[in-house]
């Protein structure tokens, strides 16, 4: 049992998934805070399918560079993690912003350029 | 022992670096001395350190960024050749130009309407040219990720700068949902290519042999970071948020992600495309469809400034078409690497790929001078927060103020390609380069569709010059005379765009000759 869900390809299948969620809620859903949240998702499945790559080159020896293949995919997810961390901080100011203009997080509201200025 | 001997960085690290952080620390003190500046004086100050911070950053990318076989540092994370100098210039030039524009903003008589804050205005925009300098350099997807999003991240933030307008805020909105879903798929494409090539460093995976069996996962990795690339971009179908986005901006943040963006999104894209056709990732499938991406781009681009009424928004589709444009060119890059070219092992070929490359960098100098140019008549034109909306607004403009038509006229006519300007030379040299590699029918396409453009540039033209001023319009208020920042701007940007059209090598007495520094980028690159 544990070897099946360890496996790389279970791995990159839950990744796939997590991501294919992300993109469906971003697609399907109208409130801009679950689209927020979406967006996240997608990123955190990536993040899933780096781990899971570095993972399957854990045997792999120093490439012509002299670094090795496993660590590059560790740094990316650190790097996308602090990255997603910021990009929420700005998309939760600017939905603030649409909120005190429109006073909703409904795209589908009527549209904020009808109520300009 | 020497105690900085064990430090990870190396003094050619230090000098790759500089030119990246020089703009992020001239940000830092705009912030800070905007805490000392009159709140409702000019911002002239700060105009003046965020041209300062980009002259440094200039000059330190033409003195350490030289070299035809590129500069290495930071353990290969990073590679600076001809071709990020010469981009690095352009987004600078973009920088430097929209600082000054802006530097008047809500002053003068009447009443002033703007919630614009000029200190985080500055300092978004300063990070932001950090970010995008490290875009036009990344030699690794870690170092290619972190900067784009880093121009993104700051650009999502400018869009909204102007809290007073609801257009503003949604604006940002749908540029922020968009551009987060595609940094999304941007991010899952490199994850596929990390897990095919086994590297995220470019120059590793352009060498690597992929294992034919991950060949598919290494292609649908390209097709996903594509999809990110041609959203930063604004190419067709991922155009949606443009004019929306530039619409809604304020003008000065408009024109400084017309060009920034735009630039170091190229730039980037070229890297990277390099890297994933040479190591087989992109099939020649995968080429026909950014042919076919970049001919709708050309015709959805005109098509849709064909009835525009609002300038900014007759910009943003100007600036979807070329897009396209400049696709004809990074689809000429690619074709060396297509194995199934009639011509394919032909030096020939290389050639004309290469003079592709060199061309998409001086098309996008010579539209970084234009468009800045247009935009910085604009926010000349702005009274007390008001941005100019109509382009019947500008009639009779030729008469009350008459520098302001004749620099919006420069910028309109070079990005049309009318010879005697940079867009002239810029569409030149990528369409000789798309007819070099067999691409005769885009290059046709382009060809028309820059025909059909004269329509709505000169449009502009005709109203400036030729109509009447109306009561109460931007043209018809008299100039401010106290405005000699967004002069300089426009000025500026209209003298480049001629010069980079009739005399491009007089640069060679600033002691950068930009031609060469592009030859040199593509002999670099490919």
């Amino acid at each position: 049992m544990n070897d099946i869900i360890t496996t790389p390809q279970a791995v990159q299948i839950v990744a796939a998934a997590l991501f294919a969620v992300g993109v469906y809620g971003v697609l399907a859903r109208r409130n801009l805070m679950i689209i927020l949240m979406s967006v996240e998702l997608m990123l955190n499945g990536v993040n899933l399918s780096l781990v899971g790559f570095s993972r399957e080159m854990a045997h792999l020896g120093p490439d012509a560079t002299g670094a090795l293949p496993a660590d590059g995919g560790q740094v990316l997810v650190l790097m996308a993690m602090a990255v997603a961390a910021a990009e929420v901080a700005v998309g939760l100011s600017i939905l603030i912003a649409i909120f005190r203009h429109i006073r909703t997080v409904d795209v589908d509201a009527p549209r904020a350029t009808a109520l300009r200025d | 022992m020497d105690p900085l001997a064990n430090l990870p960085f190396a003094k050619g690290d230090v000098a790759l670096l500089a030119p990246i952080a020089i703009p992020a620390l001239f940000g830092l003190v705009a912030l800070l001395l905007d805490l000392a500046l009159d709140p409702r004086g000019s911002k002239t100050p700060l105009a003046l350190v965020n041209a300062l911070g980009c002259a440094l950053a200039g000059f330190a990318a033409v003195v350490l960024w030289k070299g035809d076989t590129g500069t290495v540092g930071l353990g290969g994370a990073m590679v600076a050749s001809g071709l990020s100098t010469g981009l690095a210039l352009a987004i600078l030039l973009g920088t430097t130009l929209m600082g000054f524009a802006t530097a008047h903003h809500g002053t003068g008589a009447g009443p002033v309407r703007t919630t614009l804050a000029h200190g985080e205005l500055y300092g978004l925009m300063l990070f932001g040219t950090s970010g995008m300098l490290a875009l036009v350099v990344a030699n690794d997807l870690v170092t290619f990720f972190v900067a784009i999003e880093t121009l993104s991240i700051s650009v999502y933030a400018l869009t909204g700068a102007d809290r007073r307008l609801a257009r503003s805020a949604e604006g940002a909105m749908k540029y922020f949902v968009l551009g987060a879903f595609s940094s999304g798929f941007l991010l899952y494409g490199m994850s596929l290519l990390y897990g095919a090539g086994h590297t995220l460093r470019l120059d590793q995976l352009a060498l690597s042999t992929l294992d034919p069996s991950l060949r598919p996962m290494a292609t649908t990795g390209t097709v996903l970071l594509l999809v990110g690339l041609l959203f930063k971009v604004g190419a067709v179908p991922f155009h949606a948020w443009v004019p929306d986005a530039y619409e809604g901006a304020p003008g000065v943040v408009t024109g400084y992600m017309s060009v920034g963006v735009k630039v170091a999104a190229f730039g980037g894209a070229l890297l990277v495309l390099e890297a994933v056709g040479r190591s087989g990732a992109l099939s020649t499938a995968g080429i026909w469809g950014l042919w076919a991406v970049a001919a709708i781009t050309i015709i959805a681009g005109n098509a849709g400034a064909l009835t525009q009424r609002n300038p900014r928004r007759l910009l943003a589709y100007s600036g979807i078409a070329h897009t396209g444009y400049l696709l004809v060119g990074v689809v000429a890059m690619l074709r060396c690497f297509d194995e199934y070219h009639p011509a394919a092992d032909s030096g020939d070929l290389l050639l004309a790929s290469k003079d592709a490359v060199a061309g998409v960098g001086y098309y996008l100098l010579g539209y970084a001078a234009a468009n800045a140019g247009a935009f910085a008549v604009l926010c000349h034109l702005e009274r007390g927060g008001e941005e100019v909306e109509r382009v019947s607004d500008l009639a009779g403009l030729a008469r009350t103020s008459p520098g302001a038509a004749v620099a919006m006229t420069v910028s309109l006519v070079s990005l049309a390609g009318i010879p005697g300007t940079a867009g002239f030379l810029g569409k030149l040299w990528v369409f000789r380069a798309g007819v070099g590699t067999g691409d005769v029918g885009l290059v046709v396409l382009a060809l028309l569709a820059s025909a059909v453009s004269l329509y709505y540039y000169l449009y502009v033209v005709v109203v400036m010059f030729m109509h009447e001023p109306l009561p109460g319009s931007a043209a018809a208020v008299a100039a401010e005379p106290r405005r000699w920042a967004s002069r300089l701007a426009m000025g500026a940007a209209a003298t480049a765009t001629v010069v980079l059209g009739v005399w491009p090598n007089i640069t060679r007495l600033l002691g950068v000759d930009l031609l060469e520094l592009m030859s040199d980028g593509a002999e670099a690159l490919l």
